[in-house]
């Protein structure tokens, strides 16, 4: 009885801390019961998530909502994952339509897109709050001016474009997984993706000059 | 390869998915077409602006927030089961419920003397030659066959018969 207590401590050390492991593993580990697995999912996924959802929808409060909600529906329906298949793509693919599902619904409901058309508008009009001492102001503005500028095109971009370009620009996924994620077929996630690179391109290019 | 066909396939270069000869004929493309060379320079420098998007962090109740959430879904399931079979055996039991009350209101056919029956009409199927459906003609109204006008009232009368038959 001792001796296999102690075979399972020593299996404990052995075995690699949750950082070290890969998403299937991880998996594997919260199935098998260690609690701290999920927080080592959210941990790796909550950034990256947050960031996909919100510029999806260009709202990020309700991007924080929704990726919430994301983990809470990963956390109920872990068990039925099929750990052949790449986590990330199904965690990508819950947001994917969490945040297909909040643009459809704001295009039905006037009131929540002005709403949300006049927090962004009060969020881009707050002033600087800290001063960076290490570069001259005038580069300083410049690289706001360009980051305001490259968020604000991106949010210009068709919806269904939008999501496309930001899986492979931002999120830098592939053909492939985009075409999974989004449930489209590999012809359409290219012509998207062609699209929203020339649109990108010509809404951002006259600025640039 | 002309001008519409490298805008298609521009993406799949640009991420150097394309090899041998379609690779081949995109660079050829844009190696003599100013034009398309422009715009692909543009969209180029375009994308290369995406590096200074910069990253948002969660809030700093994000977590806080996301493990109460976590918190309250696990002591709903702990309770949910015990609810859930008696959600179940509810909709059972309605569902047997109706299926006796629906068997009881199910009335038995009557038993159909030959007068009865008789003066229940069977529907008389009609075709017509320049009409490709079949349809169900009134036993009052004239009969058109196919190839013929209206019949005379004796055939009338014949098929009014044979609609008539005991089953």
């Amino acid at each position: 009885m001792q001796a296999a207590v102690q075979t399972q401590q020593l299996e404990r050390f052995a075995k690699k801390p949750l950082k070290e492991m890969d998403d299937s593993a991880v998996v594997a580990a919260y199935l098998d019961g260690n609690s701290l697995a999920f927080e080592e999912l959210v941990n790796r996924y909550q950034r990256r998530l947050l960031n996909f959802v919100y510029r999806t929808i260009g709202d990020r409060e309700r991007g924080e909502d929704l990726v919430q909600e994301v983990f809470i529906r990963v956390h109920r329906h872990l068990h039925r994952f099929d750990q052949s298949k790449k986590f990330s793509t199904w965690i990508y693919t819950i947001a994917s339509n969490l945040a297909k599902n909040e643009l459809r619904n704001r295009s039905r409901n006037p009131l929540v897109l002005f709403q949300t058309i006049k927090k962004n508008w009060e969020a881009d009009h707050r002033p600087l709050q800290f001063e960076d001492r290490h570069h001259r102001p005038d580069d300083l503005f410049r690289k706001r001016h360009l980051k305001d500028l490259v968020d604000w095109t991106v949010r210009q971009l068709p919806e269904h474009h939008r999501v496309v370009f930001v899986l492979r620009e931002i999120e830098g996924k592939s053909y492939e997984e985009i075409a999974d994620i989004t449930g489209c077929n590999l012809g359409t996630v290219k012509s998207r993706l062609n699209r929203a690179r020339n649109r990108f391109a010509q809404l951002i290019g006259p600025m640039l000059d | 390869m002309n001008c519409p066909q490298t805008r298609e396939l521009y993406s799949e270069y640009r991420d150097g998915l394309l090899s041998g000869v379609r690779r081949r004929r995109v660079e050829s493309h844009l190696g003599s077409c100013p034009e398309c060379c422009r715009f692909y320079s543009r969209v180029d420098e375009s994308l290369c602006t995406l590096e200074h998007l910069a990253d948002i962090t969660p809030s700093p109740g994000f977590r806080f927030r996301l493990f109460r959430r976590l918190k309250n879904e696990r002591d709903l399931q702990a309770v949910m089961p015990g609810r859930t079979k008696l959600a179940a055996a509810m909709m059972v039991a309605a569902a047997l419920g109706m299926f006796l009350i629906e068997d009881g209101s199910h009335t038995p056919p009557l038993e159909q003397t030959p007068a009865a029956r008789a003066s229940t009409p069977l529907p008389i199927m009609v075709a017509k030659a320049s009409y490709p459906f079949v349809t169900f003609a009134d036993l009052n109204a004239p009969v058109y066959e196919i190839g013929l006008t209206s019949t005379s009232s004796a055939s009338h009368a014949s098929l009014a018969s044979w609609a008539r038959l005991p089953r």
